[in-house]
């Protein structure tokens, strides 16, 4: 009899118990972050779309066509054509598929001149067929894509590591 | 000005009175299904945003403008357009009666709710035992609905629903009995109106039967095994689709509104409070127990069938045995007024 009575009692007390709980629960912030009004931040090196960038100075494309982007790419999603001899050697053809892109970041990291980005942060590329996702050379370079700009700074401390600084060194010792 | 337009109008018909009589009826009636479809789509609004809230999300957001007020109405049109299926192997009758039954009996029982002092259909003098008889009637749209539809998951659930309702009717009643002792009369005014304090003070354990109880009778999450999503896909409405399935899934929140008010009429004072009108004061209360059953479906997860019946016959009533004995042995003893 008095185990019944306790065994009642225990389970009325253990369902008050998970109550608060739900109710601290249903008084907390959801965590839901309503996507097209407000959007999450993005890491500061987050794989996007890519980006041809420029010289400051000249105002030209980094970019020699030297074809290494588009020979390690594992997707083949990268076609380029380029005119001109040595330094003076620029692409006029500069084609990436975002339909086979798999952001694996490799035709940043084998660039010569740190000419071609991913830190754009430009990952809204829905479209309504597979040409819409297949970039070209005009829209790559539009929209004023400075590399001051657009390139996320390293965070303090971790400057040497960043593929962005080593590339800017590989430059520098051949210049 | 009501008053008025009605004695006008039997006035009219002179002998004919039936006409006007029907006629006022017809009205009675559409004003409560009206409630009932407000009250219902406002709950299933409701009740997603609390789910939504418990487990730290949003919920529907979009349909409205304003945290998706107009959630549930875009999904009472999106059910009526919907195609309107019935198995080859229904009974078709009784397929198609099923759902107007079960809405039938939630309805019925509105008759008697008292919304304010002289705000209730007709304030009969058996009130509470008309609600109990005819929310009874409830199961068997669910077995008609289960039986008929020729699937083994809605037989299941069909019969499952029909030894919850028998085994948790009578704690139910037998709880009820205790302030209906106190106050001496089934009227639902007068049992508003014998309430000093609410009997919620005075009857705490009856409260608490009558509740668990409720939430059993209509279904609801802890005791929800009719409807058992994970082993029964969705029990006895499995075949139902389109505005079938949206009725009983109106007369599921209707049937939640009308054990929350006979709680609020027996245990909390009814109409009674003090500044708000006492319209105010009763949906107030009603919709705050409303509150509680959502709170305690996403608290609580499933019972097992033989827990349920454990549930009901070994510890809910005795326990309403017991309170029904105190009750009358106190009576006995300080005999009121």
């Amino acid at each position: 009899m008095w185990r019944y009575l306790r065994d009642i009692g225990k389970g009325f007390w253990s369902i008050l118990l998970s109550m608060q709980i739900t109710l601290r629960y249903l008084f907390t912030r959801a965590v839901t972050v309503q996507y097209p009004e407000e959007k999450r931040e993005l890491p500061t090196r987050a794989l996007t779309r890519h980006v041809l960038t420029i010289d400051l100075e000249s105002k030209d494309l980094k970019c020699t066509a030297c074809d290494m982007c588009a020979r390690i790419c594992p997707v083949n999603c990268i076609y380029l054509e380029g005119e001109g001899k040595g330094k003076a050697r620029r692409a006029t053809w500069f084609i990436i598929d975002h339909n086979l892109c798999m952001y694996c970041n490799l035709c940043v990291e084998v660039c010569p001149f740190d000419a071609i980005s991913m830190w754009t942060g430009q990952y809204e590329l829905g479209g309504f067929s597979r040409t819409n996702l297949v970039y070209g050379l005009d829209t790559m370079t539009a929209d004023g894509f400075y590399p001051t700009i657009m390139t996320p700074r390293p965070p303090a401390g971790a400057a040497v590591k960043a593929p962005a600084a080593a590339g800017a060194g590989k430059q520098e010792r051949k210049g | 000005m009501i008053g008025g337009v009605l004695e006008s109008l039997y006035g009219l018909f002179g002998e004919w009175w039936i006409i006007p009589r029907l006629i006022e009826m017809f009205v009675v009636v559409s004003i409560i299904i009206g409630f009932i479809s407000v009250a219902a789509m406002f709950l299933i609004w409701w009740e997603r945003k609390i789910s939504a809230h418990i487990q730290v999300r949003f919920g529907p957001m979009r349909v409205g403008g304003w945290h998706g007020w107009a959630q549930s109405i875009a999904d009472g049109i999106k059910l009526l357009l919907k195609e309107d299926i019935i198995p080859a192997r229904a009974d078709r009758p009784i397929f198609i009666l099923a759902p107007m039954v079960v809405f039938a009996s939630a309805l019925a029982a509105y008759v008697v709710i008292p919304f304010g002092p002289g705000l209730i259909v007709q304030d009969l003098n058996i009130g509470i035992l008309y609600i109990i008889a005819i929310s009874s009637l409830a199961v068997l749209g669910i077995i008609m609905a289960g039986w008929s539809s020729n699937n083994k998951y809605a037989a299941l659930g069909a019969l499952r629903s029909a030894a919850q309702a028998v085994s948790y009717e009578i704690p139910l009643i037998i709880s009820l009995l205790g302030p209906l002792l106190i106050v001496g009369s089934l009227s639902m005014t007068k049992i508003v109106e014998a309430q000093y304090v609410p009997f919620i003070l005075v009857q705490p354990l009856a409260f608490l039967i009558y509740f668990t109880c409720a939430v059993a009778e209509t279904n609801r999450l802890p005791f929800d095994i009719p409807e058992a999503e994970s082993e029964l896909v969705a029990g006895f409405h499995v075949e139902y689709s389109g505005m079938r399935f949206a009725i009983f899934f109106m007369a599921e929140y209707a049937n939640m509104f009308v054990v929350c008010a006979i709680a609020t009429t027996v245990f909390l004072g009814g109409w009674k409070g003090p500044l708000l009108p006492p319209v105010a004061w009763f949906l107030i209360k009603t919709f705050f127990l409303l509150f509680v059953m959502m709170w305690l479906r996403w608290t609580l997860t499933r019972t097992r069938v033989d827990q349920l019946m454990n549930v009901a016959w070994k510890v809910l009533l005795p326990l309403a045995f017991v309170n029904l004995g105190i009750t009358g042995l106190v009576m006995l003893l300080y005999p009121v007024g």
